[in-house]
């Protein structure tokens, strides 16, 4: 397997990463119990350290020189060689190394670790949703658009079809698992649509969390209310509910 | 009368810094503060050097007290960074005969030309280019022309082998060709061009910094008093301030030294900030040391050892060609300055230490000396080690090394070159002109110089029993070339 070292932010005054002739060293570091981080478990320590002939447990004074040094072009790493397998172990959670691009988020880490082989997979899963969410997508009435737009919170009543058709498109397109979860895979939509139309309506009262009809609280999180308008028993509660909508 | 105006370094080595009771020789002249209204650019010197010798004050030292310093009109100040005069260009495409290259082919078999796409003009007819093996050399013949956003070279393979050619894959697209030389026949009109790249630009901008203290009424007039002796003439003389101005000129200080260090930039691309102050104008930030050395060498430790430190020298000379200049400063904690000592005095037969006195020489012959360890190495590699208390302080460096319990930045050794680029110094002080130090007071009750006021008809700004203090100061960094200067850290999860 290749992968690649890369640098990822830039420094924000001189805005470049490196100057020209100038390299970081990423080296061990000591942990919080005083031991020292070299990224290998006691496997990788015994069968790395005999190929390599070295002793690689985190006192050994291997670890008092080692670096990986990165100038302003990328590190390329084959791990298929004993060294290369001993970087990519010591990169893959080193503190300042994130590893792959959906870890680029990491605290404090200004390096990522790219696996092209990896790195392909995890775009093709975000593809796959993708390609799933529009699937469905595709399926929905305008008079589903718009309950799902109310799902994601927002008045889609005063919209017009081409912009309900648009927003429901760009939210998609921004977070296609959100979408599937929210309407999708969401048994209770059809409750929660008519509970999110009853407080936009002010037939249901949102306090904070507690929702209220009339005097009577039916839920303090959403998820209750959502269970009590479901309720069988609370049936006539919901007619009332719906009938008043209705009626504004 | 007390004189201070021959503030030269052998002027200073023999200064002495004591508390005391008022006495007559303490005129208003020397006072302080009436000194840095009449000659502030001398006072102000002389107040850096001495806190950077007796509080451990090391940039405002290395600068201000050296005279390293610049006074500027805006706020903004830009320098180039001239990094290479040449440089190795990027293969874009190669063809031979017509078509790319496989690699199979013998490019420039038989002096059979080779056409290679590249970025920039940078070589000129005659010119003799090598490849990433230096073995293969190949020479331009006649004038590049453009292709679209590319210029396109002709070379024939420099040995003049028939038998000759370059291999392929250093004419794949990615491999570079830099300058080796240039050949010419005779009577020839053709000549190599010169390159003038652009410098890269770096700029940073002043900050305004305040201070403001109290004095009450009551307080008992103790004074500080810097006194200085001509070795020449064997003359003394005097400056010397009000204790309480004095603690909070120690504070002012070291605030500045410790922002000269720390600070980190805050204007957008076009200069300007989303920053703004109570009154709602813009409060600008320029970057300090650490960050102006940022991108520049950085390399991680648990355990200093020898290899580390040398090959750490080393990087930080590679930007530096002429051995005379190498001359780096570490400022760094007492824990670093342990690591350092365990690991030169123990290992290094490769360095010797310098007998030291406070400075000597002048200009590009100077030397720091007395509170600063000396080194030399191979190469002409000179190391001056200083102590650097802020990297020591519990109060400012609250992340402990996991071992020794101690402040983990206290290991922390920042490498500058102090050296002097093009007969000026590396590491200067930049200051808008006039406001490097402004002092002023708001008197009550009681004013600076001259005391309580004892008539109905003495003119005050306030009511308050005492009088306020204000400093200000417009300041900042210029590291003119950061890539010779680097960090050594001890790192901690």
């Amino acid at each position: 397997m290749i992968v690649t070292l890369r640098q990822t932010s830039r420094d924000s005054w001189s805005g470049v990463r490196r100057y020209k002739n100038c390299s970081v060293y990423l080296a061990p570091y000591l942990t919080r119990s005083g031991g020292r981080y070299t990224g290998l478990s006691r496997e990788d320590e015994t069968k790395l350290g005999e190929a390599l002939r070295v002793d690689l447990s985190p006192s050994s004074e291997y670890w008092d020189t080692f670096f990986i040094r990165v100038s302003d072009s990328d590190v390329v790493i084959d791990t298929n060689t004993p060294e290369g397998e001993l970087k990519y172990l010591f990169l893959k959670n080193h503190k300042r190394v994130a590893n792959g691009l959906s870890d680029r988020t990491k605290p404090g880490a200004n390096f990522v670790l790219i696996n092209d082989d990896e790195q392909a997979k995890e775009i093709n899963k975000r593809n796959k949703v993708k390609r799933e969410a529009f699937r469905e997508f595709d399926k929905l009435s305008l008079s589903d658009m718009r309950k799902c737009l109310r799902l994601f919170g927002h008045a889609s009543d005063s919209l017009s079809n081409e912009l309900v058709e648009q927003k429901m498109n760009e939210l998609i397109d921004e977070n296609p698992q959100r979408f599937l979860d929210k309407w999708v895979d969401n048994k209770f939509r059809v409750v929660e649509f008519q509970l999110e139309d009853a407080v936009s309506k002010n037939v249901i009262r949102k306090n904070r969390n507690l929702y209220q009809y009339g005097t009577e609280i039916i839920g303090r999180s959403k998820d209750e209310a959502i269970a009590f308008l479901e309720d069988v028993k609370n049936q006539d509660i919901k007619m009332a509910i719906i009938k008043e909508m209705n009626a504004k | 009368m007390a004189s201070f105006n021959t503030m030269e370094n052998n002027v200073l080595n023999s200064l002495v810094l004591y508390k005391s009771k008022w006495f007559s020789d303490l005129v208003d002249e020397s006072k302080l503060s009436n000194a840095l209204m009449t000659k502030p650019h001398e006072v102000s010197t002389v107040l850096s050097y001495v806190f950077g010798r007796y509080e451990g004050n090391t940039i405002d030292f290395l600068t201000m007290g050296l005279g390293k310093t610049i006074e500027i009109e805006s706020r903004q100040y830009e320098w180039p960074l001239m990094i290479e005069f040449d440089k190795a260009v990027d293969i874009i495409q190669a063809k031979w005969q017509g078509s790319s290259i496989s690699s199979g082919d013998t490019p420039g078999l038989n002096q059979t030309p080779i056409q290679i796409w590249v970025r920039d003009k940078w070589f000129g007819p005659g010119a003799v280019l090598a490849f990433d093996d230096r073995e293969y050399q190949a020479r331009v013949t006649g004038a590049p022309y453009q292709d679209g956003e590319y210029w396109v070279y002709t070379l024939l393979v420099a040995d003049g082998q028939a038998d000759s050619f370059i291999l392929p894959s250093l004419l794949s697209a990615g491999s570079k060709v830099s300058r080796e030389g240039s050949a010419y026949e005779e009577y020839s009109e053709e000549a190599d061009i010169v390159n003038y790249p652009t410098p890269f630009k770096l700029r940073n901008q002043l900050t305004t910094m305040r201070l403001s203290y109290d004095i009450t009424g009551s307080a008992v007039s103790t004074v500080m008093v810097i006194a200085m002796r001509d070795p020449q003439s064997g003359k003394k003389s005097f400056l010397w301030s009000d204790f309480q101005e004095w603690r909070a000129l120690r504070q002012w200080y070291e605030t500045m030294d410790r922002w000269l260090v720390y600070s980190k930039y805050n204007a957008n691309a076009d200069g300007t900030t989303d920053l703004a102050g109570t009154n709602g104008r813009p409060v600008y930030i320029g970057a300090g040391l650490l960050q102006q050395i940022a991108p520049a060498n950085k390399r991680y430790y648990t355990t200093l050892t020898l290899d580390i430190l040398d090959e750490f020298l080393s990087d930080l000379s590679y930007n530096i060609l002429g051995k005379g200049e190498r001359k780096f400063v570490a400022l760094t904690g007492e824990m670093g300055m342990r690591e350092l000592d365990r690991v030169l005095r123990a290992k290094a037969t490769g360095y010797s230490l310098v007998d030291t006195h406070f400075v000597t020489g002048s200009g590009q012959d100077l030397t720091l000396q007395g509170q600063f360890v000396t080194y030399k190495g191979l190469n002409g590699i000179q190391l001056d080690i200083k102590h650097f208390p802020f990297y020591d302080n519990t109060v400012y460096n609250r992340k402990l090394h996991p071992i020794t319990g101690k402040p983990l930045e206290s290991y922390r050794m920042t490498f500058i070159d102090y050296g002097m680029r093009d007969g000026e110094p590396n590491l200067i002080k930049v200051i808008r002109k006039d406001r490097g130090l402004v002092m002023w007071h708001t008197g009550g009750s009681v004013a600076p110089g001259s005391g309580h006021a004892k008539s109905i008809s003495t003119l005050r700004s306030n009511a308050k029993d005492g009088y306020s203090v204000h400093f200000l100061s417009e300041q900042g960094l210029m590291l003119k070339d950061p890539t010779t200067s680097g960090e050594l850290i001890c790192d901690a999860e």
